[in-house]
C-alpha cells in the first residue's frame, strides 16, 4: 500500500484548461479590426513594449509640436520604436524565445535612462507637490519621508544602503535565471509580466514627472544620510543616470517584488522566502534614503501584483488561442 | 472559527512534514450537501488531516472512543464535535459497542446538516500491503441517512485513496486522490433491497481502484522498481525546483496494469516472468549501489548545462545560507526534542507521523515561545517580537533549504559519477532500455490478449 516515486503532474496542465474555455472560441472566431488583429498576431511582451514605445515616441511629437526641446529625444525614441518593431515582427508570436526576453528587457532598461530626464522638458507639470500631499495623507497629515528621518543617520542606514545596492545584482540574476532556467511558458509569462510592469511603470515617469523628496523636501531634511560604505555607490550610479527622476512608481520596489511573487508562484518558493528579505529592505531604503514617495511603494507593490496576473492571463489566453488553433487543424485534418 | 485555525495549523504541520502534499480530485467532493469520504487507512492521525486540510468545507472527523481517554487529545476531541464509535477490540479498554446507535445517529444529524463526515471502513490503520477487510459502519451510516431521508438532500458518497511514498519518513512525498462521488440516493432507488454489506463491497472496489493494493510485502518493490523505470521511460529528469507533483491517480492506474500484466504473463509465460523480474531487481540492486534513481540515470551530461546547474544551486545555497543557518539553529532545539519523545511514543510504523505531527505542534510552539521570553529578557520585547514573527520564517526556509541541498548534492554525486564512468553509465542506460523495451513488448502482447484499458500504456 506504499507506492514509491509516483508520475509528476503536469502542471501545465492547468494553463490548457483555462485555454479551452468555450468563451473565447467564438470570440477568436469572430472577424476582427485591422489594429486587433495585428496585437493578437503579437507576443504581450511585444505588445506592452511596443504600446509604451508609442506612447512615449507619440507624447515627445505632441510635447515638440508645440516647442518643447526634445527634439532628440525623439528620433532617439522612434528609432527605439522602429527597432523593437523589427524585432517583434521578425520574432513572431512564436513561443518561448530568449531572444525575445534580451530584446523587451533592454528596450526596456534604455527606456528607463531615457525616459526619466525628457519627461521634465516634455510635461509641463511636475508631479511631486501632488505625491508629497498624498503621502502626508496616508500618514494622517504627518510626511513619512520625515517619519523615517531619525533612522537616516543610524547603523540601520548602512544596511539600507547595502540592500538598496543589492537591488541590481538581484534583479539581473533574476532575469537571468528565468531567461535561462525556465520552461518557454514560464519564460514567456515571465518576460510578458516584466514587461508590463515596466510599460506601466513609465506611464507614471511620463506623465507623472516627479524627481522625490531627495529633491522636492530637500530643504526640509535635517538629518544627513549616513549610509556607509554602499551609499557613495548608489550615489555614483543615481548621478550616471542624471540624478533623481522617476519617483512614481517605485521600480526598485516594483521589479524586485515581481521577481520574488513569480518565484513564490512558480515552483521555486525557496528562492522567493530567501530574497523576500531583501524586497523588505529595498522598500524600506528608498524611503530612508528618499527616493521614494511612500505612495511610490504602495503603487509599486500594486503594479507588481497587477503585472504578475495580466502576464498569467494573458498566456491563458495564448493557450486558449494556440489549442483552438490545434483543434481547427485537427477537424480540418479529419 | 477553531476549526479553521485548527486547519490552518495543522496545513502547516503537514506540509512541514512532508515534502509535498498533493491533492487530486478535489471536484468531485460537492461544496455543499451531506457527504460521506470513505478512504483507506494506512498513517493513522495523518490520513484524517490529510481529507481536513485538502478541503476548504468543515470536514467531521469519526474516531475510536479510547482516544477520548488521551488527556491531550479530548479538548481537541470535544472542540471539533468528533463523533466517537466504540469498536469491539477496544472493550477491554472500556469501549462499549452498544453505544455506537448513538454515533450512527449523530452521523445522521450531522448529515441531515448537510456535513461532510470522514471515515475509514478498515476500522484500523495499519502497515499492511493491501487493504484491510472492510466494517460495514459507512455503509450503515449512508443507508441510515438515505433510508431516513428518502426525499432530502442526495448524499454523495467519495471514495478516496490515501498515498505515501514512505508514510513514516520525515520530507517524504503524501497525497490523496477523491474518486468520483456517487449519489447513494439514487444508488438507493435502483436497489431497494440491498443492505450494508453490499454497499460495503461496492465501497471497497471504488476505493481499491484509487490505491495499489499488493498480495504480498516482497510485491511492493518489484512494481516500484517497474513502475520508477517507466516513469523515468528514458526522459532527463526535470531541473531541481522545477519537479512537478506527484500524479497518484496515475501511479495507481500504472500499478493496476503492471498488476493486471503480470497476471497474464504468469498464466501464459511463467518463466519469462521470473526472469523480467529478476532482471528488475537485479537492476535495481544495481542502482540503489550507486545511491542513483531510474531517472538520475538519464541525467544531461553536457557541460553547459551542468556549468548552469551549478551557477544556480550555488546562487541559492549561498544566499540562503544565514537564513537556512538561523533557522536550523533555532528549530533544532524543537526539531530533537519532538524526535525524542516520538521515538519513545512510537511502536510501530503506522504512527510515526501522527505522533510527530501531533507532538510537534505544542512543542514547537512551546520551546518558540521560551526562546522568544529568553530574547524579550536579553534585550527587548520589540526584538522578541521580531524574533518570535521570525521563527516560522525561518524554520520554513530551513526545512525548504535541507531538502534542496540535498537534492543538488545528489544530482552532483550523480553528475559527478557518471562523468567519470561514461562506459558504466552507458551501459545501464542500454540496460534500462532493454528492460523498457521489454515490459513495452510484453504490455503491447497483453493488450492484444486481453479487453482494452487493462494493459500497461508505457
Amino acid at each position: 500500500m506504499t507506492p514509491h516515486h509516483p508520475r509528476p503532474v503536469r502542471r501545465s496542465v492547468r494553463i490548457f484548461r483555462s485555454a479551452t474555455r468555450p468563451r473565447s472560441a467564438g470570440r477568436s472566431a469572430a472577424p476582427s479590426r485591422l489594429t486587433y488583429r495585428l496585437l493578437r498576431a503579437l507576443h504581450p511582451a511585444d505588445t506592452a513594449t511596443l504600446l509604451i514605445l508609442t506612447v512615449v515616441t507619440g507624447t515627445l511629437a505632441v510635447a515638440a509640436a508645440f516647442g518643447a526641446p526634445v527634439g532628440g529625444a525623439l528620433a532617439t525614441h522612434a528609432v527605439l520604436l522602429g527597432v523593437f518593431a523589427g524585432v517583434a515582427w521578425w520574432l513572431g508570436p512564436r513561443q518561448g524565445a530568449i531572444v525575445r526576453g534580451i530584446a523587451v528587457i533592454a528596450t526596456m532598461f534604455t527606456l528607463y535612462t531615457t525616459l526619466g530626464h525628457v519627461a521634465f522638458a516634455a510635461i509641463p507639470w511636475l508631479a511631486d507637490p501632488w505625491l508629497e500631499r498624498a503621502d502626508r495623507a496616508l500618514l494622517l497629515g504627518r510626511s513619512p519621508s520625515l517619519a523615517v528621518e531619525p533612522l537616516a543617520a543610524s547603523a540601520w542606514t548602512r544596511l539600507l544602503s547595502f540592500g538598496y545596492a543589492m537591488f541590481i545584482p538581484y534583479l539581473y540574476l533574476s532575469i537571468l535565471l528565468s531567461l535561462l532556467g525556465r520552461p518557454p511558458a514560464e519564460r514567456d509569462e515571465f518576460v510578458t509580466g516584466f514587461a508590463t510592469l515596466y510599460a506601466l511603470s513609465f506611464l507614471g515617469y511620463l506623465f507623472l514627472p516627479a524627481r522625490g523628496p531627495v529633491v522636492q523636501m530637500a530643504g526640509d531634511f535635517t538629518v544627513p544620510i549616513d549610509g556607509g560604505a554602499f551609499y557613495p555607490l548608489i550615489l555614483r550610479s543615481v548621478e550616471q543616470v542624471g540624478g533623481p527622476h522617476g519617483a512614481f512608481p517605485s521600480l526598485h520596489l516594483g521589479a524586485s517584488l515581481f521577481a520574488t511573487l513569480f518565484d513564490l508562484r512558480h515552483r521555486n518558493p525557496l528562492r522567493a522566502l530567501i530574497y523576500l528579505p531583501l524586497v523588505g529592505t529595498i522598500a524600506l531604503a528608498t524611503l530612508v534614503l528618499r527616493y521614494h514617495y511612500a505612495v511610490d511603494l504602495v503603487a509599486a507593490v500594486l503594479l507588481a501584483w497587477t503585472a504578475g496576473v495580466i502576464a498569467r492571463r494573458a498566456m491563458a489566453r495564448r493557450g486558449e488561442t494556440a489549442a483552438i488553433r490545434a483543434e481547427t487543424a485537427a477537424e480540418a485534418a479529419r | 472559527m477553531i476549526y479553521r485555525a485548527m486547519r490552518a495549523v495543522w496545513r502547516a504541520a503537514l506540509r512541514a512534514f512532508f515534502r509535498r502534499v498533493e491533492a487530486q480530485g478535489r471536484a468531485n467532493v460537492p461544496r455543499r450537501g451531506p457527504v460521506l469520504i470513505v478512504a483507506n487507512h494506512t498513517n493513522a492521525f495523518v490520513d484524517a488531516l490529510l481529507v481536513l486540510t485538502a478541503l476548504d468545507r468543515p470536514v467531521t472527523l469519526t474516531a475510536k472512543s479510547t482516544l477520548r481517554k488521551n488527556p491531550m487529545l479530548a479538548p481537541l476531541i470535544r472542540a471539533l464535535h468528533v463523533i466517537l464509535f466504540h469498536r469491539s477490540q477496544d472493550v477491554a479498554e472500556g469501549a462499549d459497542p452498544s453505544r455506537n446507535t448513538d454515533a450512527l445517529e449523530q452521523c445522521a444529524r450531522r448529515l441531515a446538516e448537510g456535513g461532510c463526515i470522514v471515515i475509514f471502513p478498515e476500522g484500523v490503520s495499519h502497515s499492511d500491503p493491501a487493504m484491510r477487510p472492510f466494517r460495514t459502519g459507512a455503509a450503515r451510516i449512508a443507508l441510515a441517512y438515505v433510508d431516513g431521508h428518502p426525499g432530502g438532500e442526495p448524499l454523495a458518497l467519495v471514495p478516496t485513496g490515501l498515498h505515501f511514498e514512505a508514510k513514516e519518513r520525515f520530507r517524504s512525498a503524501a497525497g490523496l486522490v477523491f474518486g468520483e462521488g456517487m449519489d447513494l440516493h439514487a444508488w438507493r432507488r435502483a436497489r431497494p433491497d440491498a443492505d450494508a454489506h453490499a454497499l460495503t463491497a461496492l465501497i471497497e472496489s471504488r476505493i481499491r481502484a484509487l490505491t495499489a493494493n499488493y498480495p504480498a510485502e516482497r510485491d511492493i518493490e518489484i512494481f516500484g522498481r517497474a513502475a520508477e523505470l517507466l516513469w523515468a521511460s528514458g526522459d532527463a529528469p526535470p531541473p531541481l525546483g522545477q519537479e512537478p507533483g506527484e500524479d497518484w491517480a496515475a501511479h495507481v492506474s500504472l500499478v493496476h496494469r503492471l498488476q493486471g500484466g503480470r497476471e497474464w504473463l504468469a498464466r501464459e509465460r511463467r518463466a519469462e516472468l521470473d526472469a523480467l523480474e529478476e532482471r528488475v531487481r537485479a537492476f535495481a540492486r544495481k542502482l540503489a549501489k550507486l545511491g542513483v534513481t531510474p531517472g538520475e540515470l538519464f541525467l544531461p551530461m553536457e557541460a553547459p548545462r551542468a556549468a548552469f546547474f551549478v551557477f544556480r544551486e550555488v546562487e541559492l545555497l549561498v544566499a540562503g545560507a544565514p537564513l537556512f543557518a538561523w533557522g536550523w539553529l533555532n528549530s533544532l532545539p524543537a526539531y530533537a526534542l519532538t524526535r525524542t519523545v516520538v521515538r519513545k511514543m512510537s511502536k510501530d510504523r503506522d504512527h510515526w507521523a501522527s505522533n510527530s505531527i501531533f507532538m510537534g505542534i505544542p512543542i514547537f510552539l512551546l520551546l518558540w515561545a521560551l526562546q522568544a521570553i529568553a530574547v524579550a529578557l536579553l534585550a527587548s520585547p520589540g526584538w522578541a517580537l521580531a524574533y518570535a514573527l521570525a521563527l516560522p520564517y525561518t524554520g520554513a526556509v530551513a526545512l525548504l533549504y535541507r531538502d534542496r541541498a540535498g537534492s543538488a548534492w545528489r544530482r552532483a554525486r550523480t553528475f559527478l559519477l557518471f562523468a567519470r564512468r561514461p562506459e558504466h553509465r552507458r551501459r545501464l542506460v542500454d540496460e534500462a532500455r532493454g528492460i523498457l523495451a521489454d515490459l513495452r513488448r510484453l504490455a503491447h502482447e497483453f493488450e492484444g490478449a486481453s479487453p482494452a484499458g487493462t494493459a500497461p500504456a508505457r
